[in-house]
């Protein structure tokens, strides 16, 4: 049962003299067993060239991960698979010249084919400009190598940044000039600008330092400007057929390319993986220092595959995990089958190394009070069928859903409802007739949650050897005792199972509580605060607790509410089904059902998994175990692996 | 509301301000012998090498702490403006390009700016200019760039991508002063926008005496909206108004007998020693406002170019009184 708590971790540090640790951080990181945490001894520093090189790896993923794009070749491989490693041994510095210069000559081709590429288009924009052109000339009827001898004025034609329309035209102002704009697109603004031959340098002048680009009316652009475009325009059909041409080379280049382009990305980018830890490893003279957590299961493992990897001995240092004083990341090696769950308690936090994993009891019981809320073999059909659905798309999520749509079936059979019909005698009890007996089995299964919770606690200070939680507080001994007392005694006292003596108990625990912070003090020499200040704290806090196990407990009546809810709504939608739209309402009013219903009881049955169950003894706070992998994310790196 | 929203960043510099450089250090600054001294107080004074880059980069590295203490229309004109190191890197990269210098060695030269999103040692890395215009793509430097890249390609030379660089960044910059709240829009006028209209003043005058420029180019690459200096200033410039006058517009008058050249270096000191008394006197009251802000920030780069003069001066051999002659600090 390794995945009810964290695995036990070591603290390693791994002493390696230069040479060996390009080989030997490779092997470790493909191991993926090693949690590397920084440190920084007196008289050891972090190196720069290393820095260099890994920003150097970096810059080169992102032009090879570019270069893929763009020729829209198979992409980078960020999930990891046996072919994604690559397969001779991995020595980032020298490599990176080879690397470098094989990107370098993909690079040339590549560029040359886009070099054609835009050179095609700019073509056709200075075509499409040309045309614009032209197009404003139609109304003058004249011909356009007329208009190119014009002997007393300057016309011009080109782009500029939209920014600097007006401030040519203020640059203009010592002149009489015509400036038009024409159309604007991607910041750039087409302009017609004229003035007088006498002033043609100054009007060159202003246009040029506003970065104006010139395009004059296209040399095979002549006659009048009707004739002139027509010609334009087969012109432009040419270049576009040219571009499509050019636009199929891609996929040629791609294929020829694709492969060697994802070799030396995955190549790259681990070896950029290796240079980035690197980085980190403090240096004291010939000697580097790794130091991190490595799972004390897999150490022999670990230690045998660096003195295979070096080429020296490499001194190792192991110490044993003090989590009072240092922050252990947790790994938890979970079932395949429960990872599609393992958000369930994630998405609130991560258990921390001293920490139970309460995964499996937050599924089971997620599960039940779901398929409680929710109890309906047909909607408990459709979620399991979206869920399937999804699963098939690979969203883990479909997992979860369809499991509460299996346990909505099986509440379904036990209520003897489908979509919302009585179609088959109830193996247990109808929600709406035995309104009573489901809340108060509702609020039963709340108290077994509850002390599960309780239990759990105990658990984790024990763990922890937190003993003033272990005793003292709410969910602790003393705490358990009071809520059996309240609970347990109050309700043998009104039955006349328990004698009257035994509510003595309940003041007695409550002074204990109480007085929790000067008796951690007494027996365990924690710190607390002034008697005063502990005392008027301690009220405060008893009297929360006290009402918490009040409140915490009935929280879980909302099972039952929801259960008779959902019988009732779709009660409410059959009996609105009749006449000649009877199915459309059906059909609405199913998917309502499932669909917001589905929504909210999740969300219920997540409250009180968070605040009511959690709250006894879930702290949190776990630093997600992250080892240094030659794969984006690692492996696992989650905090769970999958076995 | 004023003081609510600036209580943490007037926290924040109360505490720095002490780091500044004081006269006592100033003192031993100028009276040591050498620019290897001065270097050596300076480490010991502020922790990092008394290299322009390292210097300049520790001002970002502050401002960028102060930014997320402001609150949020403030805080937009401040990160704007810490952009000017990104800008002084770029302008370093173009020329690293252009002129083919070793990319470690051109690397060195850069402010090390913590927060930068751009790439530095890519950029560095890159064949041509408009290799690095393709890699700043994604950023808001490519599109300037690219409107000047024609224009470099046909001079040969780097002025029209760093011009665009300085109208691209100075035009947002006083677009975000302008949609300030009415006080915190003259507090940033007392400081940055003074700043900024003697400096178009400068630009305009620099282009026309050095750069031998026309009006219309004069005017083209000149802030058309920058304060008391706008596009009227620069208009009677491009046309020839002699410096004196339009100095004196500001305040500053010039000695007769300067000549162009001398007078604009003259009036650069003038100014950089009014905005220093300005900046003191606004550090001198509470400063729950931005002008407070932009003061210290002023301060920051008033210190670091002084610096930088002292260390020069000390290598070029000049006396003490002569160095403190150019520089900005007054007492």
């Amino acid at each position: 049962m390794s995945f009810l708590a964290p695995e036990p971790m070591l603290e390693s540090n791994f002493f390696v003299l230069e040479p060996d640790l390009e080989a030997v951080t490779a092997a470790l990181a493909g191991m993926e067993l090693l949690h590397l945490e920084d440190v920084a001894p007196e008289g050891w520093a972090t190196s720069g060239e290393w820095t260099d090189l890994a920003h150097r790896y970096s810059a080169l993923t992102e032009r090879l991960a570019g270069m893929i794009q763009e020729l829209q070749a198979r992409a980078p491989q960020r999930k990891p698979s046996p072919e994604s490693t690559p397969d001779s041994p991995l020595r980032p510095s020298p490599d990176w010249r080879d690397i470098e210069a094989r990107t370098a000559m993909i690079e040339t081709r590549v560029h040359a084919w886009r070099k054609r590429l835009e050179q095609v288009d700019v073509e056709a924009e200075k075509l499409k400009l040309g045309e614009a052109q032209v197009q404003l000339l139609v109304p003058l009827d004249v011909r356009l190598e007329d208009l190119r001898r014009l002997e007393y004025q300057t016309v011009t034609v080109g782009i500029m940044p939209a920014e600097n329309v007006g401030r040519v035209a203020e640059a203009l102002f010592q002149i009489p000039f015509i400036l038009i704009p024409l159309e604007t697109r991607k910041g750039r603004t087409l302009v017609l600008a004229a003035c007088s031959t006498d002033h043609a340098a100054i009007l060159d002048r202003a246009l040029k330092s506003a970065f104006f680009e010139s395009s004059s009316v296209p040399p095979e652009a002549f006659g009048k400007p009707e004739e002139a475009l027509a010609a334009l325009r087969s012109k432009a059909r040419e270049i576009e057929q040219r571009r499509r041409e050019i636009e199929d080379e891609r996929a040629k280049l791609a294929y020829e390319l694709s492969e060697d382009l994802a070799r030396l990305w995955r190549r790259a980018d681990a070896c950029g993986k290796i240079a980035e830890a690197i980085r980190r490893f403090p240096k004291h003279g010939e000697v580097f220092l790794i130091s991190g957590w490595v799972p004390a299961s897999d150490i022999e493992k670990v230690r045998k595959t660096v003195q295979a990897a070096a080429g020296h001995p490499v001194a190792i240092e192991v110490l044993k995990a003090d989590p009072s004083r240092q922050s252990v990341p947790s790994l938890v090696r979970a079932p395949r089958w429960l990872a599609p769950f393992e958000e369930l308690v994630t998405t609130f936090w991560l258990a921390s190394y001293n920490e139970l994993d309460p995964t499996l009891i937050v599924t089971i019981s997620f599960l039940i009070m779901y398929g409680m809320m929710f109890g309906d073999i047909g909607h408990g059909l459709m979620l399991l069928l979206v869920g399937l659905w999804l699963r098939r798309r690979r969203l883990d999520f479909g997992v979860l859903v369809a499991a509460a749509g299996a346990s909505g079936m099986l509440f379904g059979l036990l209520y003897g409802s489908a979509f919302g019909q009585p179609v088959i005698s109830a193996r247990w009890l109808r929600p709406l007739e035995g309104m009573w007996t489901i809340l108060l089995t509702a609020v039963a299964g709340g108290v077994v949650l509850l002390n599960i919770g309780f239990a759990m606690n105990l658990i984790n200070a024990w763990r922890a050897r937190d003993w003033p939680r272990f005793f003292l507080e709410k969910n602790g001994i003393a705490g358990i005792a009071l809520y059996w007392a309240l609970l347990g005694g109050g309700v043998g006292v009104a039955f006349g199972i328990l004698p009257k003596s035994v509510l003595l108990l309940i003041p007695v625990l409550c002074t204990v509580l109480w007085f929790r912070e000067p008796l951690a003090a007494a027996f365990w020499q924690r710190h607390a605060p002034p008697l005063g200040e502990a005392l008027v704290t301690g009220f405060f806090e008893l009297f929360e607790a006290v009402t918490g196990y009040a409140s915490n407990s009935l929280s879980f009546i909302r099972l039952g509410a929801f259960a008779v809810a959902h019988e009732g709504l779709s009660g409410l939608v059959v009996s609105y089904s009749k006449g000649p739209w009877g199915w459309l309402v059906l059909l609405a009013g199913t998917f309502l059902v499932v669909g917001f219903e589905g929504v909210i009881v999740g969300i219920q049955a997540l409250r009180l998994e968070y605040y009511e169950f959690f709250g006894r003894f879930f702290q949190g706070r776990g630093q997600p175990f992250i080892p240094l992998s030659l794969h984006t994310g690692g492996r696992h790196a989650s905090m769970a692996v999958r076995t | 509301l004023s003081a609510l929203t600036y209580s943490a960043v007037q926290g924040n510099i109360r505490a720095r301000l002490a780091r500044l450089l004081d006269r006592s250090a100033w003192t031993r600054l100028i009276e040591a012998g050498t620019a290897a001294e001065v270097s050596a107080l300076i480490e010991q004074e502020h922790g990092v090498a008394a290299r322009l880059p390292a210097l300049q980069g520790r001002i970002a590295a502050s401002t960028h702490t102060l930014v997320r203490f402001l609150p949020r229309s403030s805080r937009e004109v401040v990160a704007w403006y810490n952009r000017r190191f990104e800008i002084e890197n770029l302008k370093a990269v173009l020329r690293a390009i252009h002129y083919q210098v070793d990319a470690r060695r051109a690397g060195d030269a850069l402010i090390p700016i913590e927060d930068s999103s751009v790439r530095w040692a890519d950029l560095l890395d890159a064949q041509s200019i408009s290799a690095v215009i393709e890699r700043l793509r994604g950023s808001p430097y490519a599109r300037p760039l690219e409107n000047a890249l024609e224009r470099y390609q046909q001079d040969g030379r780097l002025f029209p991508l760093e011009i665009a660089l300085d109208l691209f960044y100075f035009q947002k910059l006083v677009r975000l002063m302008e949609s300030l709240s009415p006080n915190e829009a003259a507090g940033a006028r007392r400081f940055l926008g003074r700043s900024i209209a003697i400096q178009n003043l400068l630009w305009a005058y620099r282009f026309r005496i050095y750069g031998q420029m026309t009006p219309e180019q004069i005017i083209n690459y000149t802030l058309h909206r920058a304060f008391e200096a706008g596009l009227d200033t620069v208009r009677r410039i491009a046309l020839g108004a002699p410096l004196a006058v339009e100095a004196g517009r500001f305040g500053f008058k010039v000695p007769s007998g300067l000549s162009e050249v001398e007078a604009l270096t003259g009036i650069e000191i003038l100014a950089g020693r009014e905005l220093w008394r300005r900046a003191i006197a606004a550090l001198t009251r509470p400063l729950f406002d931005l002008a407070g802000v932009l003061a210290y920030l002023w301060l920051l780069d008033a210190e670091v170019r002084d610096v930088m003069i002292l260390a020069e001066g000390k290598a070029m051999g000049l006396s003490g009184p002569e160095i403190a002659r150019r520089m900005v600090r007054t007492a």
